[in-house]
């Protein structure tokens, strides 16, 4: 299969709904000429034109809200906020409009947008550029929340989102826009709320999103050096979630890691670690562990970010806790 | 921040290392990767290297001390560093810690072994690296999964010793005491049988005493494990190996003078058995846990006596091979066991085992099934033996094989029909070996 960039399998996605459905916009800062501060809306304009790719102004709240209301008329927007940080700009409209409306209308109104954005650290881009910001979201009944780890997942769960008539907030990674991966051509789906087991194994169930996944299968690919199997399992949405891929692995495996780049206090990492304590607390062999980004903004310098950002070596710390003996 | 060496694991089965000998004294400078200190698994010996350059600061284990896989046996950092953190024998929270790895090409193993290979140590031991937490208030710590473990086996696991942190008992020690030899806890106690009396001249005289330990250790285990563990079905037959010894001696001079290599009767009795095995895969299945793996290869596993034990080195893929390789590749792999110089990898990824007693004189026995496989073949001696065909008796060279076989996944008759396969190719060898 050939193999295309990350942030190209996202133009993709973008590109071959727009051609199926043309009720499906995009819009953001940047977007159109400049084909988007991260490389993610190139060669549409050309494609499509200004009316169906719009610059906007930097305006997260006026964004967001126009995206809903073009929701309500039957239309079909991508909006892109340029980092999720920014996300906190628009919170009253994505939190009190866009996860109430289908709700308080009783079902009668559609909201089928997507909210593209970015996060994460790994650049340098300092303390309001580089969060993880997920859990405000999956925190929010209304919404779903996607984070994809690998450039065929970016384009099959996009192009769910797009068609999916709920609001879906669509997370996509800085450091990973750059890496390359299997994609198929052309049109296919990856539902939302179906993990995957990216990797299988016996002693350990490990559970990462996003740029987590690569470093715990670095951390699996070592530890295997020494005989201890991990499997690793990426839910790929955070809502819906399925939580049966998750059980079944950690009743196999008896042990539990779950590791985000977000900071650990009120992570989705606690939710997964509840849910198993409470579904698989009879197969469990040790306490759970969360490998986490440490409680402090994200450092500009690139040594102190590499230490608060957790990595494949803490994934491996992670496992070594939970196998401790005595 | 100091790192910490711990006692690597080498394999599936690895579950502690001896410390044979430290290459360098505590306070030596090491760099990184340099080789600092030899250990013996119960198969084989290894050298391991520094995870990282400096001092190594202070060894937490001597020479001969048994150290189970993943425990500190070093620590190493800048000169004056503080070592406490790791002298409590658990694996830290290191920064980076990271067990040297292994250097040889490891082969994955075929398959998970049934239970989970976490490091622990032995059960009944000592719990490593200080001592296990004594209930407080009468209370005993248990894992959930070591609680549900013993409730499926109907034990008490509140006798057990713990292995892990602070001394909690986990899934594998009640697993371990399930599988150890005079389990009585839960299970109804059945009266002991009266004590012979003893001999006037009082109890037998001990000429020598050693530990059970290394391999010995190893294949008391696993014995024992499989014994209690695994219901045997037990089969027999009487084969007729005439042709195949005509078979050998008209081929004999081609395989020597052209394939430089000499073929005996057990190569030829290896090739066909990978070749049935091939063509009965009901007996190329493991059990694991709650599923029954089919195994993709045929990766057959030759029992190999050697000083003070038994080792099994696997032939891959052996029904692949034809017979100047099988016998190349089996003459090697004894010789290497015999030696002590067989890499790990070749004692892994067997899938059906084949062992052979011909050549003490023995008729035919029943060997013990070596879990994690289903299945494993005994071969006796090849003799003359009067043989009835068309009514009369005849001088015939026949063998005894046999199959002992895990009764939970492989019925009597999957058994059978693999036996008489291999009776079938061996009586009539058609596949000619080249």
């Amino acid at each position: 299969m050939r193999e295309i960039l990350y942030r190209e399998a996202i133009v993709e996605a973008m590109a071959e709904e727009m051609e199926r459905d043309e009720t499906v916009f995009v819009m953001g800062e940047d977007i159109a000429e400049f084909g988007g501060s991260y490389k993610t809306t190139v060669g549409l304009l050309e494609k499509f034109g200004k009316e169906r790719v719009r610059n906007t102004p930097i305006a997260e709240q006026g964004i967001v809200g126009a995206a809903l209301g073009a929701a309500l008329m039957g239309m079909r927007p991508v909006a892109e906020l340029m980092y999720i940080d920014f996300s906190a700009v628009a919170m009253d409209q994505i939190v009190n409009q866009v996860a109430k409306v289908r709700y308080m209308f009783g079902g009668k109104a559609k909201t089928a947008l997507v909210i593209r954005t970015q996060g994460g650290a790994g650049r340098s881009s300092a303390a309001q550029h580089a969060q993880s910001l997920e859990a405000w979201f999956v925190h929010v009944p209304g919404l779903k929340v996607v984070m994809p780890s690998t450039p065929r997942d970016a384009k099959g769960l996009l192009k769910s989102a797009i068609r999916d008539d709920d609001p879906v907030f669509f997370i996509e990674h800085k450091l990973l826009y750059l890496q390359k991966g299997p994609v198929p051509e052309g049109d296919y789906t990856i539902p939302l709320g179906v993990a995957e087991v990216k990797r299988e194994g016996r002693d350990v169930t490990i559970v990462a999103t996003s740029s987590m996944v690569g470093r715990s299968l670095q951390a699996a690919a070592e530890l295997e050096k020494e005989g201890v199997s991990c499997e690793v399992v990426d839910p790929r949405t955070l809502f819906p979630l399925d939580k049966e891929t998750i059980l079944a692995s950690v009743r196999k495996t008896g042990r539990l890691l779950v590791t985000h780049e977000a900071v650990q206090r009120c992570g989705w990492g606690a939710e997964i670690a509840a849910i198993a304590a409470r579904e698989a607390f009879d197969y469990l062999d040790a306490p759970i562990v969360r490998v986490c980004a440490k409680e402090t903004p994200v450092p500009f310098a690139p040594k102190l970010e590499g230490h608060v950002i957790p990595n494949k070596d803490d994934v491996i710390a992670g496992v070594r806790t939970l196998l401790q003996t005595a | 921040m100091a790192t910490p060496l711990p006692m690597p694991k080498l394999g599936l089965t690895m579950e502690q290392g001896t410390i044979l000998k430290w290459m360098k004294p505590e306070g030596a400078p090491v760099e990184k990767g340099e080789i600092i200190l030899q250990i013996q698994t119960d198969k084989v010996e290894y050298e391991v290297e520094s995870p990282d350059g400096g001092v190594l600061l202070k060894t937490l284990a001597g020479e001969g001390d048994a150290v189970p896989c993943g425990q500190n046996v070093a620590v190493i950092g800048r000169k004056g560093e503080d070592v406490s953190a790791f002298t409590g024998g658990a694996a830290p929270k290191a920064e980076k810690p990271a067990a040297p790895a292994p250097s040889r090409a490891e082969a994955q193993p075929a398959a998970p072994a049934p239970s989970a290979p976490v490091p622990q140590a032995p059960a009944g031991a000592p719990a490593a690296g200080g001592e296990s937490a004594p209930p407080r208030d009468g209370r005993v710590f248990a894992s959930p999964a070591a609680r549900r473990v013993a409730r499926e086996l109907g034990m008490d696991y509140r006798t057990l010793k713990g292995s892990g942190p602070g001394g909690r008992i986990v899934q594998a020690d009640v697993r371990a005491a399930a599988q150890s030899p005079g389990r009585t806890a839960g299970a109804p106690r059945v009266a002991a049988p009266p004590a012979p009396p003893a001999a006037a001249t009082g109890p037998a005289a001990v000429a020598a005493k050693k530990p059970v330990a290394g391999m010995r250790k190893v294949i008391a285990q696993r014995m024992a494990a499989s014994w209690s563990a695994v219901p045997r079905v037990t089969l027999q037959a009487e084969v007729d190996l005439t042709n195949l010894l005509a078979v050998r001696e008209a081929s004999r001079k081609a395989w020597e003078q052209d394939l430089g290599v000499k073929v005996s009767i057990n190569d030829l009795i290896l090739f066909y058995t990978a070749r049935a095995v091939r063509r009965c895969p009901a007996v190329n299945v493991r059990l694991a846990g709650e599923e029954i793996h089919q195994m993709a290869d045929v990766n057959l596993g030759i029992a190999v006596a050697v000083e003070n034990g038994l080792m099994v080195p696997v032939i891959r893929g052996a029904d692949q091979k034809p017979i100047d390789a099988l016998a190349r590749e089996a003459r090697a792999l004894a010789e290497s066991a015999r030696a002590g110089s067989l890499p790990l990898s070749a004692l892994e990824g067997g899938t059906f085992t084949v062992s052979n007693l011909g050549a003490y004189g023995i008729d035919h026995f029943s060997a013990i099934v070596n879990a994690p496989e289903s299945c494993i073949l005994s071969v006796g001696a090849a003799r003359e033996r009067a043989v009835v065909r068309e009514g009369q008796v005849v001088p015939r060279t026949t063998a005894w094989l046999g199959i002992n076989a895990d009764h939970r996944i492989v019925d009597g008759a999957p058994a059978a029909g693999f036996l008489s396969t291999l009776k079938d190719m061996l009586e009539n060898p058609k596949v000619m070996p080249a």
